[in-house]
Parts: C-alpha cells; structure tokens; sequence
C-alpha cells in the first residue's frame, strides 16, 4: 500500500495492480482509530493497522483483493478536476472489467460500484499527494465479512452480529457473483487493459530502488503509534456499508437507565432499529411499537424526536425517567437544532411522558 | 467583484492561483499582522462538498505553498496550501465542527487557519488582486467545465 504513496511523493505516474500476502487494517486518513479499530482483537489476531494517505473508512484488506492504484500528475489533461468528474472518468476501468469478467455492475457516485442487486462489490478513495492525483481501487476476488466485523470496535457486542449480518447482505465478491473465480493474474491484466483505454498504452517498467526505499520509510512511519493514534476531527455516530446504507449503534447514558439502538439508515430514512433499555417501561409492547412507528423516519434528532413524542404520547407510555429527545439522541447521535424541554405529566403516577402542548 | 462561471473573487483579498502546484487560495490581512487564508471558490467546488478538516498544529512554520491543512470530500483527501511562508497561529475550530462551510462559504467562515508571515515583504508581490485572479482562472475554469454553485 505504500508504494503509490512514494510514486506520488516522487512526482512518478503509473499504475500499480497488486495482491496484498497479508490481512492488515487500513484506516482512512481521517479516522479516529481509538473509535473505530479493535486493537485486543488485531493484537491477538496479528492484524497490523496502518493508516493511509486517502479519503473513506477503515477497511480490512489482504489476499483475494486486488488493487489498483492509479498516480496521476495534477495538470495532466487527461485528469479532470472536479474531483467527481475523475471518479465517474477512472471508475469505467474496474467498471469494464466486472463486465468483461461476467458480472453486470454500475456506478453509483460517487465512489461506488454495484452490483445488479444492489451489493457493493468495490470501493475506492482518492487524494492529492504533493504534486499527484492518487486513485484507488479493488477488484474483490473474495471478502471475510465475519473478520472485518470482528476488527470494528462497537458500542456493544450485540451489535457485532447485526454488523456482519448487514455487511453480507449489502456487500458481494467476486466468489459470490461467479461459478469460477479467474486467477490474480488475469484480473490483473484485464484491469490493466481497461485503464490503458481510458489514459493511453502504458508501458511496464521495474520500480526504481528510491521508489522502494520510500515505501519502505512510508510503512514505517504509517504504522508508527504517532500516525496511528493521531489526533482527527473526525466524530464516528455511523457505519458507513455502502452509499446510501449506514449502521449505528448508539448508547445514551441516563442517571435512571441505559438506552443501547441498533439502526439501520437507507437513503437517509430509518429503515430498521432496535431499541434496547434499561429502563422500566410501560406499556411492554412500546418497544416493539417504538420501533415499528420510526420505520420510515427522517433520519435526523428532530424528526426523531417528533415521531417518539407522538408515539409515545399516544399510547399513553410510562418510562421512568427517559424521554423521547434523550431516546433521540441514542438513535441520532447528535441533536440538529435545539429540542425543548419536556415535562413529565403531573396526572399520571410517576414521572411520565408529555401530553399535547408540552 | 470578479466572477467566472458563478465562481467569485470578492474585491480586497489577496490571491495566490498556481495551477501546476494546485494553489488556488486566498489570503486577507488582519489589523494584528496575520492573514487569514482560506480556499477559493473554484477549489472548493471541484472539492465537492468538505466532510472533514484537520488543520496542521499551531505554531508551526509552514513554507509558501505547503500545507497548512488536509481536507476531506466524498473519499478524496488533500492539502490546503498557504499562499504566505509563516506560522500557524489560529486554526478554524468552527470549521472541524461544520466542515462544509468551507464550501458554502470559502470566503467567510469556511476560512483555513490564520499565519503571522515570516517573508511577506518577499512574497506579497507575487499576490493577486480579485481581477487578475479571475483572468488568470478563466482560461482553467472554461477548459475544465468547472461551474460554482450559486452562493
């Protein structure tokens, strides 16, 4: 992975397809690892984490992946710069590949390929390193959904097996796609092919021995605990599955109890969550209603909230000491604009949910 | 104020537009002897919308056309250069919230880090006015289909 960060930093165009012989953990540049990496696991597994020089999330790479990492001078013609019209312009070649390899794909901006059902079969990032457009890619030969999973630090480990779970269902390989997998070797070629349509023949050279020595330096310094740990200004309240599809698990900490969602956002709606508390409940069948009623559901504090308020109101629900905003927030992760105060409803016995008006 | 397809160049900031090391920044100076810096707008529509910001530490010294920040837009990743050599002293703490304000506004509070120069006498000169940094874009901004959204 470091070697099209050196070919970049030396100003060296090209195009570099390669396997890893290894599972490793590759963060995205700004992650936060502290939130998002399970070290104990890696640790005890030897999944080495590094961090990369590109845009996106963490991802799990290793054998059975194959990559493409595309260095491009800035102000070559041939690179568009909006930074969409390079990813719509360099996405044909994988693009063209899947097809040619008997799997019908698409694009799905911005950096998405698809499969016919709707499964994610590749991803890719991009970035400016010095004087270099970088962009990058992966033909996924085959993907250990249940490994990754198992790498991802979560909120609570019931959320792992909804995590694993979500992935297999809206991620594909091509072991998945086809009776028979081609051979690296031929995938390599074809990929190869497909951006020599797109940019022009390119010619196969050894690497030159500084371009090694760089990434050599480069590994050091991006598994170093200093680029790891580094401080980003990234907040994670989401998984991001593929475009469109996202994972939260959220836990909002009251004195009087504990709320633990799981949630499933498509296309910025709530398509499912599940809603685990501590707290004493009334009516028992809220938690069901809670979460059929949000189905559907914006997905932002307000709109939440509204919903919770309504729902809850209307059945008339007791719950000790939590409130539709606080409920919110574990499903959210983050108040949109200011929600007021909700005061419990005197007539009931203990504290209670609002009436209309409150 | 100058503009090229919707892209503006607001009247009293300084430019510095070099297409081959990818500077298309702006620099105003304060009444303390620093500059904020920020993108332009051009850069940042062909950003695309910011979904982070990490500024470089304060107190740095960071040359003309290094980076003083690295910013983040669907899965792309890249420096925001500054137009003056000098010291980071102010870093955006509103912009790590709301990173898309370098975008909606470039030229208001989506601004990158404040510098105190080091070598303005040397490197003012070589700054643009609003005018000449339209003109110099126009051709760039035409060749490369590039349209600002309306502000």
């Amino acid at each position: 992975m470091t070697v099209f960060h050196a070919l970049a930093r030396l100003g060296i165009e090209g195009l570099v397809v390669v396997e890893p012989d290894q599972q490793f953990l590759c963060l995205g540049f700004f992650d936060d690892a502290k939130q998002v990496v399970d070290f104990d696991f890696c640790a005890a597994e030897n999944i080495p984490v590094m961090r990369r020089e590109l845009g996106g999330g963490l991802v799990l790479l290793g054998p059975g992946q194959i990559f493409y990492q595309l260095v491009i001078k800035r102000g070559d013609p041939r690179l568009p710069v909006p930074i969409a019209d390079a990813y719509r312009k360099f996405s044909q070649a994988p693009l063209r590949a899947y097809k040619r390899l008997g799997v019908e794909v698409s694009y799905r901006p911005v950096n998405d390929i698809v499969t016919a059902q709707g499964r994610k079969i590749s991803g890719q990032g991009a970035a400016d390193i010095d004087r270099c457009f970088v962009f990058v890619g992966n033909i996924l030969c085959e993907f250990n959904v249940k490994l990754w999973s198992r790498s991802m630090k979560v909120c609570d480990e019931r959320f792992r097996a909804k995590l694993a779970n979500t992935m297999e269902q809206n991620l594909s390989w091509l072991a998945r796609e086809l009776e028979e997998v081609p051979k690296p070797g031929s995938i390599a070629s074809l990929i190869q092919e497909e951006f020599a349509s797109i940019l022009g023949p390119f010619e196969k050279k050894e690497l030159p021995a500084d371009v090694w020595k760089l990434a050599d330096e480069l590994a050091e310094e991006l598994t170093s605990k200093e680029i790891i740990f580094m401080e980003t200004s990234r907040r994670h309240s989401m998984i991001k599955v593929k475009e469109g599809t996202y994972l939260r698990c959220g836990v909002y900490e009251t004195p009087k109890g504990r709320v633990l969602a799981e949630v499933e956002i498509d296309e910025g709606r709530i398509k499912k969550v599940v809603l685990a508390l501590d707290a004493t409940i009334s009516p028992k069948y809220l938690l069901r209603s809670l979460s059929m009623k949000l189905r559907g559901v914006k997905f932002d504090f307000h709109s939440v909230a509204e919903r919770l308020k309504k729902v809850m109101r209307s059945d008339q629900a007791r719950c000790r000491g939590m409130r539709p905003e606080e409920l919110a927030f574990a499903i959210v992760g983050e108040r949109n604009g200011h929600y007021g105060k909700i005061r419990c409803n005197p007539r009931l016995s203990g504290p209670s949910l609002p009436h209309a008006g409150a | 104020m100058a503009q090229v397809n919707g892209c503006q160049f607001p009247d009293g900031l300084l430019y510095a537009i070099v297409e081959a090391k990818n500077v298309f920044v702006w620099a105003n100076e304060n009444s303390d002897e620093t500059f904020t810096i920020g993108m332009v707008s051009v850069a940042a529509a062909f950003a695309g919308t910011l979904v982070s910001y990490t500024p470089k530490k304060t107190g740095r010294v960071i040359a003309r056309f290094q980076s003083v920040a690295v910013v983040e837009s669907s899965k792309w990743v890249g420096p925001v250069p500054t137009p003056l050599t000098g010291e980071l002293v102010e870093s955006n703490d509103e912009l790590r919230k709301t990173p898309s304000l370098a975008s909606s506004e470039p030229y208001g509070r989506g601004w990158i880090a404040k510098i105190k120069p080091s070598n303005l006498q040397a490197e003012r000169e070589s700054l643009l006015s609003a005018e000449q940094a339209a003109n110099l874009m126009k051709g760039f901004i035409d060749r490369k289909n590039i349209v600002c959204p309306n502000p």
